[in-house]
């Protein structure tokens, strides 16, 4: 059912436009393809990754909002939630039935009431607390556990990368 | 694949270098033709002429050809009888197609994207291997002319196939935007209408033929060909009437503004029927296959025996995928009824899936509100509420395992069991109890739907007294945490103690932890504005926007309004506008770091 995919993406991104949360810019990459949105996000104040804005890509199926987008990042991200490749493991990015990573069952999950703009809150406050306990990066996760300090600096690293600084 | 891996590397000359190397080299072969039976016209007594000569001509063959027609018959009649000039002619033909293949790639589709070439290729390739099976291992052809019939039968074929595949891709990225210009929509729609005149057109001839074979005495392999080409005509214009009857619909939909409520049901059985019919014309054409083949135990009956099992799978999936969809219909009907205009009305409400104004809904026993279609897409693949996931009651004895192909084949697994049901019950977190004093009818509802036996359990209306008294005591808990532990312990008294005790868990709001307070369930529309309101959001914006221009010289002042609170009927700004606000935050983000680097270097 692509137009009423096209329809709900249309009314989200009026929405995402009209009314833009904090430090959240998101799109169709190119007007000729609502199905393939970028979304720039700002490192959430007092976390390691403050002040960054990374980029990700958001891949919506057909039947969206039925089933949830692919997201991913395309600035190098180092974080526990995060695969190396990029891809975001987070619970909302999940249907109800699918459970790769055993999140506890009171994880929020995809359902067609959910929207882009919740789904990049989430990610938001991902990178201000992320969970070790998923495995997408387990060297992350180690060092998220284990050594702090570095944790951060490795962050600030990325968050100057992320401004070609 | 290796085969395929050089057939790339090695350099493919471009299709104007091809076309006239193959029509110069056409032209030659018939100056050749021509000049010989010129040649063999004045040398009457050349003994190859009388064949040379067409047969309806006069006997007195010494009279040199005059006429063109004649003439021109004379040269393609030898030319078909020398093996290199019928070669360069196949060729030409072969150059001819891919000239107008070209043209119309120019013409309709523009530059392929990765996708489609990706595709095509896949098809081609496909499309060649099996074709080659069916030529040798299940008709056996054994003759040159044989081979060349069918051959230059399924060009026309795999011509048609694969330019109705690349309309279909192309239709469906077309209608991913709505700027659009319609006439790329015409354009293919243009072609798909030529394609299926053509696909009608072979039907007939087939048709036709089959008759005429009847007419006079038929021999056995005449008729088996022609049933075999009768079914790819057949399978060809049933994908391509799909291909047009959804263009339609979606051009209908796009033209008309206010929702279609129908759309979604007229487009399930337009799918389902189509793809059932092209399913089932594929499988009997393999049936046919299979028995027609002179070899039983051949690799090409392997392969057709192959084909035929994912065909029948794909028939199989299609049907359960029906069954799923009729069951998930008539308990929508059953169990959630319309709801009144007052209802909707009092609602004031967007439909929370598709975000569009509601004129009918359908009523959840949780008080939450979707349009039928909307509600119908998401039940086939999950049995919740969408809004608050609460578990929808549904019969389960007729569900179908495995049954979703479509995106999470795990999702109908969730209800299969009342205890399953029961056993999520129990993690429920929905959003706080203001929604069930809102609304009462909420929780005998959800007893019903929770599947548990009456006899083990306190009834329905025991059982919501009972959650009723304990809320009285402890207004803060959720009804749900409450109702679970209750169905537990069964009495009001040991629940209290589990409640003093701590030993029930209060769920936190699982929805985003850093996010703004979440709006009530009812009011989901307007969560965006309440998270986010949208004058101080935009106030601070454009104040921290306005310090940042005047700071930096270098980049131009935009307006607020230019940035923040704007959407524009024109996709060109739209993107500009959107650029704007992505390098404007790239900046600030960039200014502050500085700014911040700077202060912590002193220090
Ligand atoms: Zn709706
Ligand atoms: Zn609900």
């Amino acid at each position: 059912m692509v137009g009423s995919a096209l329809k709900r993406l249309m009314a989200e991104y009026k929405q995402l436009s009209l009314n833009p949360p904090e430090g959240i810019v998101a799109g169709p990459i190119n007007e000729d393809n609502f199905f393939e949105w970028e979304a720039l996000i700002l490192g959430p104040e007092d976390t390691p990754f403050e002040g960054g804005v990374f980029r990700t890509t958001l891949n919506f199926p057909t039947d969206y909002p039925m089933s949830p987008p692919k997201m991913k990042f395309t600035s190098d991200m180092f974080h526990p939630n995060i695969y190396p490749d990029g891809r975001v493991c987070i619970s909302i990015l999940h249907s109800p039935g699918d459970d790769p990573m055993g999140y506890e069952t009171s994880a929020e999950r995809w359902s067609p009431v959910q929207s882009i703009e919740k789904i990049l809150l989430s990610v938001m406050s991902m990178l201000a607390e992320p969970n070790p306990e998923s495995g997408a990066n387990v060297d992350a996760s180690k060092m998220w556990r284990d050594d702090q300090e570095q944790f951060v600096k490795r962050a600030e690293k990325l968050v100057r990368k992320s401004l070609d600084l | 694949m290796p085969a395929i891996i050089i057939f790339r590397r090695f350099p493919m000359p471009s299709i104007s270098v091809y076309s006239t190397a193959s029509f110069i080299l056409l032209s030659l072969s018939i100056l050749w033709a021509h000049t010989t039976i010129l040649e063999a016209c004045n040398l009457p007594t050349d003994k190859d002429v009388n064949v040379w000569t067409y047969p309806t001509q006069d006997p007195n063959a010494s009279q040199p050809p005059t006429s063109s027609v004649t003439l021109s018959v004379n040269v393609f009649t030898l030319m078909l009888d020398e093996p290199v000039c019928l070669v360069l002619a196949v060729n030409a033909t072969y150059c001819l197609l891919a000239i107008i293949v070209q043209i119309i790639q120019k013409l309709v589709f523009g530059k392929l994207r990765a996708i489609e070439r990706q595709h095509m290729r896949d098809k081609f390739w496909n499309f060649v291997f099996y074709k080659f099976i069916f030529i040798f291992g299940v008709m056996n052809v054994q003759s040159l002319n044989e081979v060349i019939v069918w051959i230059s039968w399924f060009t026309a074929i795999a011509f048609l196939l694969l330019l109705t595949k690349l309309c279909k891709d192309r239709f469906e990225f077309l209608s991913f935007s709505p700027n659009t210009p319609m006439y790329y929509h015409w354009k293919v729609l243009g072609l798909m209408g030529f394609i299926i005149s053509c696909c009608l057109l072979l039907t007939v001839s087939c048709v036709t033929k089959s008759f005429m074979f009847q007419a006079s005495s038929p021999s056995y392999s005449d008729i088996h060909s022609i049933t075999f080409m009768l079914a790819e005509c057949l399978i060809i214009t049933v994908k391509s009437l799909h291909v047009i009857i959804r263009y339609c619909i979606h051009l209908y939909d796009i033209q008309h503004d206010e929702l279609w409520e129908r759309k979604a049901t007229l487009v399930y059985h337009v799918d389902l029927s189509m793809e059932l019919l092209s399913l089932s014309i594929n499988f009997v054409h393999h049936l046919h296959m299979l028995f027609s083949g002179n070899i039983w135990l051949s690799m090409a009956s392997l392969v057709i025996c192959m084909q035929l099992r994912y065909i029948f799978s794909e028939i199989q999936k299609r049907l359960l995928r029906h069954k799923n969809y009729r069951r998930v219909v008539a308990n929508m009907e059953a169990q959630f009824p319309e709801a009144t205009k007052e209802e909707i009305e009092a609602q004031e409400d967007q439909c929370a899936i598709c975000w569009e104004q509601m004129e009918t809904a359908r009523k959840l026993p949780c008080g939450h509100f979707f349009h039928s279609p909307c509600l119908r897409s998401w039940l086939e693949q999950d049995t919740t509420c969408p809004t608050c996931s609460i578990a929808l009651s549904f019969s389960h004895e007729n569900k179908p395992k495995n049954s979703h192909p479509a995106p999470n084949p795990a999702a109908g697994a969730r209800n299969q069991a009342p205890g399953v049901v029961q056993h999520r019950n129990h993690f429920w977190h929905f959003d706080g109890s203001r929604f069930a004093t809102w609304l009462p009818s909420f929780s005998v509802e959800v007893m019903r739907t929770t599947g548990l036996p009456a006899n083990q359990q306190p009834s329905n209306s025991q059982l919501d007294t009972m959650v009723r008294e304990v809320q009285d005591i402890f207004p803060q808990i959720p009804a749900q945490v409450i109702r679970n532990d209750l169905q537990l312990t069964g009495s009001v008294e040991t629940t209290t103690d589990h409640i003093l005790e701590g030993q029930v868990t209060i769920p936190t709001n699982p929805r985003l932890p850093t996010a703004p307070p979440v709006a009530t369930p009812d009011d989901e529309h307007s969560t965006f504005q309440i998270q986010t309101p949208p004058s101080e959001t935009g106030n601070r914006r454009f104040a921290t926007q306005d310090a940042a221009s005047t700071s930096a010289s270098s980049a131009p002042p935009s307006s607020p309004t230019v940035v923040g609170g704007r959407f524009s009927k024109a996709p060109q700004e739209r993107e500009q506008v959107l650029q704007t606000r992505r390098d404007e935050l790239i900046r600030q983000a960039r200014l502050k770091y500085l700014s911040n680097k700077k202060v912590d270097k002193p220090a």
